[in-house]
């Protein structure tokens, strides 16, 4: 009986046990099951994070890529801030150089025997040498940047100033004389600058002629003088010979006569040459037209015409003479210079004409306001490698001096003037051995 | 007597950068060296700056491979090439090359320790391996050579790179350019070495199971493709993690594998996925081994070089240190970034600034596991790790 609750104790205490174990086995599970939960948990978080720090890594690595390109940007960068440096320096180098070479320009300038003046685009004084300062009297300094306006306040530049600018413009290009005070004699030349086709200024240049100037009075006072003293007794062996041709003083043989004409024909050359020098010289001391008179161009032609009558008849040459309307205008003119141009055209024109004819014509053209008058011959013509010659003082062409060894060449010397100073013109077209043509223009 | 000198050039032109960067390398050593080694950019054609190093060194035995950057003295450089005299008086040096890296890694690594061994002197303390960086199995090529030099013999050395571009490694031996080879050198005579591995990645996430595998390519984790792992951690679908190599976005997540006497994990580049969710990795893992999946932080990794350079100091046993390579893994480069020099200076730090330094990011680092010599030395095939050897006396 004991024994049985004993037994029935243990089977008790048994149960418990397993109860109790099974109890635990269940919490255990519940644990490991917690746990289990716990750990997917952790290894849910874990991917998050790997997943953030993917992101985390991706960016940084296109932050280093951008750095990177930064990087390389900045390198470019001061390369080409090296690249910029250098050209500079070169730049610096050749500026140094050109500032070299313009010191050693102005000193050229400076030191120059001519006087310099160079006038800006918008024409302002931006450079004098100091033989601006021996002609003027005037520092560089004091009109350095000044307009021309300003210029013209100085008193020893009023000629200067108003003989380079016309309507305070600078002439592009002139030479003139300029007198001042009264020995200085300049010759202003002024240049337009220019490149690549942009004005960069205008450059005067005066060079001091006062001496040629001098030279040139003696020369040509000596002339006139000498020319002046040889026509009266040239004159007085003219109407000696005269008399004596005409018999006035006595019979002279026929021989005699022959000898006498000759002489008398030298006579007339002689005086030709003194007449024609003493026009030259006085075209030189420009002094050249004395009286101007209003006459008809028709009468002028008619009279230089008539000059040449007996050498017409003499040479057997045909002569044509076309006059110009008789209502042509009247011209101012010094009638006598007038005159003697169209002869010495109208004498070359018979002078160098063997066969064939010579035409003096005048027509008045309305439109231009002008006359031209035109002296055609058959004659030799002029060598072409001549022509630009033909007009200078004491030229005689090379075919000339063949066929004819008379004339002085000045003849055209002296045509030229006087037509330019009547505000005409003369120029000429001829072939050699066909003929020459000379025109000339008068303005009404 | 150990005397080093590197050189280094990113002249435009690939012989010139040889020349100039060989002929510096030899003056700093002292006029002359007993080995040549050379790490080179792929963006120079190949042969011309072989070319050019041979012309300053001449008939001088020369070792080394591409890369994907630089390490001198100087720091962590790119896109130029770096050479290392070594004049070593009592030191002997013997090449041996072993081709089809391709095809049977295990047999290119036999091979080069093969002809080295047989064209010794003396036996040999230590070998040094370059490895093809994109050729079949890395940890093959190892075990290879361990087939002949002995299962606990120290081997160091890395792989091949190419830039980044993961198309077509380099290796150098002597005059020639060769590509899916395994070059080995063998050094013996009288000097002293310290090894150094460390990586400082850190485990993330549950383990998991290496459940199919064959060499380096891994297929099934858990049961599941193995790419599965990569979509849940990276919350990425499949086609995005295939259409390019996974190397490019998992460099710095690489799977970790428990290893026997290492007190890290040993890592394994993701190189490629393909659409049966397979993952080709740039050494085998072994079925049935235990992987983790493996997170880097800069931090950690530049403590790690520091703690490698410190167990190769120790090592040293006191002598001075004459020269230093480092094989360190391109991730590192890609997860530090700008602060890639301070990995370079941690070592110095250690080792002294004024030390030759020479060494190149890899494609995969061979070196005993923790960095342990004598009858635990066991040399392994690494990833994302920082393998250094110094060489003092």
């Amino acid at each position: 009986m004991q024994k049985k609750e004993t037994l029935q104790a243990i089977i008790t205490d048994l149960d418990r046990a397993i109860k109790m174990l099974v109890r635990k086995d269940f919490e255990l599970s519940g644990i490991k099951e917690k746990r289990e939960a716990e750990l997917m948990e952790l290894d849910h978080i874990a991917k998050l994070l790997v997943r953030r720090d993917l992101e985390l890594t991706q960016i940084k690595e296109r932050r280093e890529d951008e750095f990177q390109e930064l990087e390389e940007r900045t390198k470019e960068l001061e390369e080409s801030k090296q690249a910029l440096l250098n050209i500079l320096e070169d730049v610096e180098e050749s500026r140094m150089l050109a500032e070299e070479e313009k010191n050693k320009t102005l000193a050229l300038i400076a030191n120059f025997s001519d006087g310099v003046l160079f006038f800006d685009s918008k024409n302002k004084l931006s450079l004098a040498n100091i033989k601006v300062q021996d002609f003027f009297n005037i520092k560089p300094d004091e009109i350095i940047g000044s307009s021309l306006e300003e210029l013209n306040k100085f008193e020893s530049l009023k000629t200067l100033i108003s003989l380079i600018s016309s309507g305070l413009k600078i002439l592009a290009k002139t030479r003139e004389e300029l007198v001042l005070g009264s020995s200085l004699v300049l010759e202003v030349s002024t240049v337009s600058i220019e490149l690549e086709e942009q004005k960069l200024g205008t450059l005067l240049i005066l060079h001091d002629i006062t001496r040629e100037k001098s030279v040139e009075r003696l020369k040509t006072e000596f002339v006139a003088i000498a020319a002046h003293q040889l026509r009266t007794p040239l004159s007085a062996i003219k109407w000696t010979l005269r008399m004596f041709l005409d018999g006035d003083i006595g019979d002279v043989s026929e021989t005699q006569s022959e000898f006498l004409q000759k002489t008398y024909d030298s006579n007339e050359r002689m005086i030709n040459l003194v007449n024609d020098l003493l026009n030259v010289t006085r075209i030189e001391e420009g002094k050249f037209l004395q009286k101007t008179q209003k006459c008809n161009i028709v009468d002028l032609l008619k009279e230089a015409a008539k000059s040449i009558e007996d050498i017409i008849m003499k040479k057997n040459l045909n002569f044509n003479l076309v006059l110009p309307d008789k209502n042509s205008p009247e011209l101012n003119m010094d009638k006598e210079k007038i005159i003697l141009a169209i002869q010495n055209l109208l004498e070359n024109a018979v002078s160098y004409t063997k066969i064939g004819e010579v035409i003096l014509s005048g027509a008045y053209d309305i439109a231009q306001k002008r006359f031209l008058i035109k002296v055609q011959d058959s004659g030799i013509g002029i060598p072409k490698e001549q022509h630009t010659r033909v007009f200078s003082r004491f030229f005689r062409s090379s075919n000339a001096l063949k066929t004819e060894t008379e004339g002085t060449g000045l003849g055209l010397f002296i045509a030229k003037n006087i037509i330019e100073a009547h505000g005409g013109k003369i120029w000429f077209e001829s072939v050699e051995g066909k003929g020459t043509t000379f025109y000339f223009t008068l303005p009404a | 007597m150990i005397k080093a000198g590197v050189g280094r050039s990113n002249n435009i032109s690939a012989i010139e950068a040889g020349e100039e960067a060989c002929s510096k390398a030899i003056g700093e050593a002292g006029g002359k060296a007993d080995l040549i080694i050379v790490f080179s950019t792929v963006a120079y054609e190949q042969k011309e700056v072989i070319e050019g190093v041979k012309s300053v060194s001449k008939e001088i035995p020369l070792v080394g491979c591409s890369d994907a950057g630089e390490i001198t003295t100087q720091g962590p450089t790119s896109k130029g090439v770096a050479v290392m005299a070594l004049q070593a008086h009592g030191m002997e040096f013997s090449v041996g090359v072993g081709n089809g890296a391709d095809k049977d890694s295990f047999s290119a690594g036999k091979s080069a320790a093969e002809e080295a061994k047989r064209k010794a002197k003396e036996p040999f303390s230590l070998f040094l391996m370059f490895l093809d960086g994109l050729a079949e199995n890395g940890a093959a090529a190892v075990r290879g050579a361990q087939s002949i030099l002995g299962e606990n013999f120290p081997i160091m050395g890395g792989s091949a790179g190419d830039d980044f571009l993961f198309k077509k490694t380099y290796q150098y031996c002597d005059g020639q350019v060769l590509t899916n080879t395994v070059i080995g050198v063998g050094l013996s005579g009288d000097f002293i070495f310290g090894v150094g591995v460390r990586h400082g990645w850190e485990p993330v996430g549950l383990p998991m199971k290496a459940t199919k595998s064959q060499g380096g390519k891994l297929i099934e984790i858990d049961n599941r493709p193995a790419l599965s792992i990569y979509e849940d951690y990276f919350g990425k679908k499949a086609e995005d993690l295939t259409k390019e190599p996974i190397a490019r976005m998992a460099y710095t997540y690489p799977l970790g594998l428990s290893v026997q006497g290492s007190p890290e994990l040993l890592l394994r580049d993701v190189i490629i996925a393909n659409e049966k969710g397979e993952i080709t990795c740039a050494a085998e893992i072994p079925e049935g081994s235990e992987i983790r999946l493996m997170m880097g932080d800069s931090e950690k990794a530049i403590k790690a070089a520091k703690e490698a350079a410190q167990n190769a100091l120790s090592q040293l046993k006191g002598s001075l240190p004459k020269a230093i390579f480092v094989f360190n893994c391109i991730a590192r480069h890609k997860l530090l970034g700008m602060k890639i020099g301070e990995e370079i200076t941690a070592i110095q730090d250690v080792l002294g600034k004024e030390v030759p330094l020479i060494g190149f990011y890899t494609y995969g680092e061979l070196a005993p596991l923790g960095g342990m010599l004598g009858p635990t030395c066991r040399p392994a095939f690494h990833n994302e790790t920082m393998a250094l050897l110094v060489l003092g006396e």
